[in-house]
């Protein structure tokens, strides 16, 4: 199992005219171990940024960004908004693509396609496939790496509200099938207590306004009164919030 | 469906790049574009310009010189009558390209088999370098109009008829039927579903076959004319003077890219309901 | 901003490589293609029939003349071919990644779209007399504006979330390049070599037609200025033969090959 470690992060964005613009404002944050932490908050609260800085695709103002893991390198999952397929190859070659053929890569990839229940399309191309189906092969891709960390950037927020519940559960099932240490990024308040153990509140400037922690059984069902209950409470907080800064505004 | 056969497809076929290194270079905004590509032009001028003066021969007249030319040809109404001479032999050849192209197209776009037997001739139409269609036209129809006018409908007839074809593909079997459902009468279904597809089709055939015809027929001139920009080419090239080539050729690039402009214009005009068209 | 001359596989010549073209339906297309021929010769009294041209052909072969030119025109042709692709190609994704060299050359470009081929042979001619250099600056100046236009869209087409998305599992740098910049750039780079080829040939023959003493241009030239017509045709034989062999058993499997997940 790996580990997030995150130490007085800073980040600035600097525009044209040398304008500094703090989005992330030391942020202090561990998270490690078999747990599912989301990260959520209003738009412009650097969640984003936040995981990129964290996957390495984006650089850091100041601070430091430890992933560790039982061996020495982490091994980093990324499951995105959108399915970000190589629409020039089959699903298979898309999974192996991004294990680089690592020894036992197709036993692997076929094990998680079989859980979310694609395996048929193992052969197909991208464009074959509707967009749920797509977005499916790209959180069995993030899983199929067996990563230390797996990062989710609001990875449902571009489906149909149907499909994103069927996807839901795909992904809590994975989740407890392999425990990998999650980090996941959304603005659905209600998608993050029925998916994750802790859940991180940022506020707008980039820091970190609450952290609540549910503990409800697995496997949550939305229909749960308690996961509910829980939803409805986490949401007025957020409400709170986000009127707060509306006022601040 | 209603895709347009036209040469660059950059329509549905390509898969829409879904990121960019650059943002959107495609559509610059504000005055900025004119400014950089207007100093560009002035940058390749005097790189051109330097080169000329270091050279300093006739064989390669300075910016100024060629300047003249164009000044002197189109003050002189050379231009234009040379100009209006080639324009209306490559209209006359669109004429009977559209009555050609028509004619094919619909047969392509109603039988598989005359696809299929279309095929060879017309990628042997539409590829064959310009040297052989206008030795073609000299020899056939001598120095006369006949020539361009002729290879200029070659040259614009696979284009033509391949929109044709599938202008008549596209025409939707749903709308067909609803024409149907509501008693249309065939009259009707002519009008106000066959040939609104079918005019867009044509004029995109038109739009590049005229950029692919216009080359072919200033070479047809320079191999055997009597009049036409092509014809004032090659006259300048037999008397050896750079400067008259250099402006002529000057000449055709701007009247080329107004044309060819206008005709844009125009079809985003008139066809704005096809929004793939842009 | 763009002129609309045709920069990019005709969507028409592959639809019809695609669409199967059934073994009668050519068959009938290339006894048409004779018929109408032979008409031409009954009715066009200097026009020589096929019989005649590809005995001449023959003949051309058996004297050696065909081999002998078709290598001094060949050797041109891929040097000044090569030339425009390379300097087209650094150009080209200049302008793709640039936005201040896509605003600086693409006018220039669209400019150089626009001149004919026989420009540049008259030029060339006027320039450098009679020797190698003619045929290969035509060929080289001919070719680099479509190398340019398409390699231009080619580097556009990088799609750069899923070189992000390969970055953020720690695909390594060469497996980038092979397995999404080259797939992504594959069509539009097919394209810009189809049509540098199919301009530049043209503009060789030109070249060779007004200023060389040897290659495939000046010896139907020569056939055609010694008014043996039948020669001159066998020649033109030659040249549609090697397009639709360029075409069809290089280009068009290559090009299929690199688009085949499109289709899918």
């Amino acid at each position: 199992m790996g580990s997030i470690e995150i130490r007085d992060l800073v980040k600035d964005f600097h525009d044209r005219q040398g304008n500094r613009t703090r989005v992330i404002d030391g942020i202090d944050l561990t998270i490690s171990g078999e747990t599912f932490v989301s990260v959520v908050g209003p738009s412009g609260s650097g969640k984003t940024t936040l995981l990129n800085i964290v996957s390495g695709i984006e650089t850091h103002t100041s601070g430091t960004v430890n992933l560790r893991s039982a061996d020495d390198d982490a091994r980093i999952g990324y499951v995105f908004q959108d399915a970000r397929l190589l629409p020039w190859r089959t699903v298979m070659a898309n999974l192996g693509f991004v294990q680089h053929e690592r020894a036992g890569w197709e036993e692997r990839a076929r094990h998680y396609l079989d859980l979310v229940g694609l395996s048929h399309c193992a052969d197909r191309y991208p464009a074959q496939l509707s967009g749920g189906q797509q977005q499916r092969i790209g959180i069995a891709r993030a899983f199929a790496v067996e990563p230390d960390v797996l990062l989710m950037d609001e990875p449902f927020s571009h489906l149909d509200a149907m499909t994103s519940r069927t996807l839901r559960e795909h992904l809590e099932r994975l989740w407890l099938e392999s425990r990998r240490t999650v980090m996941f990024v959304t603005h659905d308040v209600t998608e993050a207590v029925q998916l994750s153990d802790r859940i991180v509140v940022l506020e707008p400037g980039g820091r970190i306004h609450e952290i609540i922690d549910v503990d409800l059984p697995r496997p949550r069902k939305a229909s749960d009164p308690a996961v509910a209950m829980l939803q409805a409470e986490v949401l007025a907080r957020f409400e709170a919030l986000e009127a707060r800064q509306a006022v601040v505004a | 469906m209603t895709q347009t056969i036209t040469p660059p497809a950059t329509g549905a076929e390509q898969p829409a790049p879904r990121g960019r290194w650059s943002k959107n270079p495609g559509q610059p905004t504000g005055p900025r574009q004119w400014v950089v590509s207007g100093i560009a032009l002035i940058v390749a001028i005097g790189g051109w310009a330097a080169v000329a003066a270091w050279v300093n021969d006739p064989i390669l007249p300075r910016p100024a010189e060629v300047l003249e030319q164009v000044i002197q040809i189109t003050m002189s109404g050379e231009a234009f009558t040379n100009f209006a001479s080639s324009i209306s032999k490559i209209a006359a050849g669109f004429l009977i390209a559209m009555v050609g192209g028509l004619v094919i197209g619909f047969a392509m776009g109603r039988s598989k088999f005359m696809t299929s037997y279309f095929s060879l001739p017309l990628f042997v139409l539409g590829n064959m370098p310009g040297l052989t269609y206008a030795v073609f036209g000299l020899l056939i129809f001598g120095v006369g109009a006949g020539g361009p006018i002729v290879v200029s409908a070659l040259v614009a007839l696979p284009f033509i008829a391949m929109n044709v074809a599938e202008g008549v593909r596209s025409v939707d079997g749903n709308l067909l039927a609803m024409c149907e459902a509501f008693n249309r009468n065939r009259r009707d279904v002519l009008r106000h579903l066959y040939l609104p597809a079918l005019a867009t089709f044509v004029f995109a055939g038109v739009r590049y076959g005229f950029a692919m015809a216009w080359k072919v027929e200033a070479l047809t001139e320079v191999f055997g004319a009597s009049d036409g920009v092509g014809f004032m080419i090659r006259k300048a090239y037999q008397e050896f003077q750079v400067a008259d080539m250099l402006a002529w050729t000057t000449l055709f690039i701007i009247t080329m890219i107004l044309i060819e402009r206008g005709l844009a214009y125009l079809e985003t005009r008139f066809f704005a309901w096809r929004k793939d068209l842009a | 901003m763009t002129v609309t001359i045709p920069t990019e596989l005709p969507a028409w010549q592959r639809h019809l490589k695609t669409q199967g073209m059934s073994a009668i339906a050519v068959t009938a297309a290339l006894l048409s293609i004779l018929a109408v021929w032979q008409i031409a010769v009954l009715v066009g009294n200097r026009v020589p029939s096929p019989v005649q041209t590809v005995e001449r052909l023959v003949s051309e072969a058996a004297i050696g003349e065909l081999w002998h030119n078709l290598a001094i025109s060949m050797n041109r042709f891929v040097l000044g071919l090569v030339l425009a692709l390379v300097v087209g190609a650094v150009i080209g994704v200049l302008m793709g990644m640039s936005k201040l060299a896509d605003l600086a050359f693409s006018d220039l470009n669209a400019a150089a779209l626009a001149i004919p081929a026989v420009i540049w042979a008259l030029l060339t001619t006027m320039w450098f007399g009679f020797g190698w250099l003619t045929p290969v600056v035509t060929v080289f100046l001919s070719g680099l504006p479509f190398v340019i236009v398409n390699i231009a869209k080619a580097t556009r087409a990088v799609p750069a979330d899923l070189v992000l998305m390969a970055r953020s599992f720690g695909v390594p740098r060469g497996h980038i390049l092979r397995h999404i910049v080259a797939p992504a750039v594959a069509g539009s780079t097919v394209a810009a070599v189809r049509f540098a080829i199919m301009s530049a040939w043209n503009g060789l023959l030109l070249a060779e037609w007004f200023g060389s003493t040897s290659g495939v241009g000046w010896r139907s030239r020569y056939w055609y200025d010694a008014n043996q017509l039948d020669g001159f045709f066998a020649w033109v034989l030659v040249f549609i033969l090697l397009l639709v062999i360029a075409d069809l058993v290089l280009l068009g499997p290559i090009e299929r090959y690199a688009t085949r997940w499109r289709s899918a």
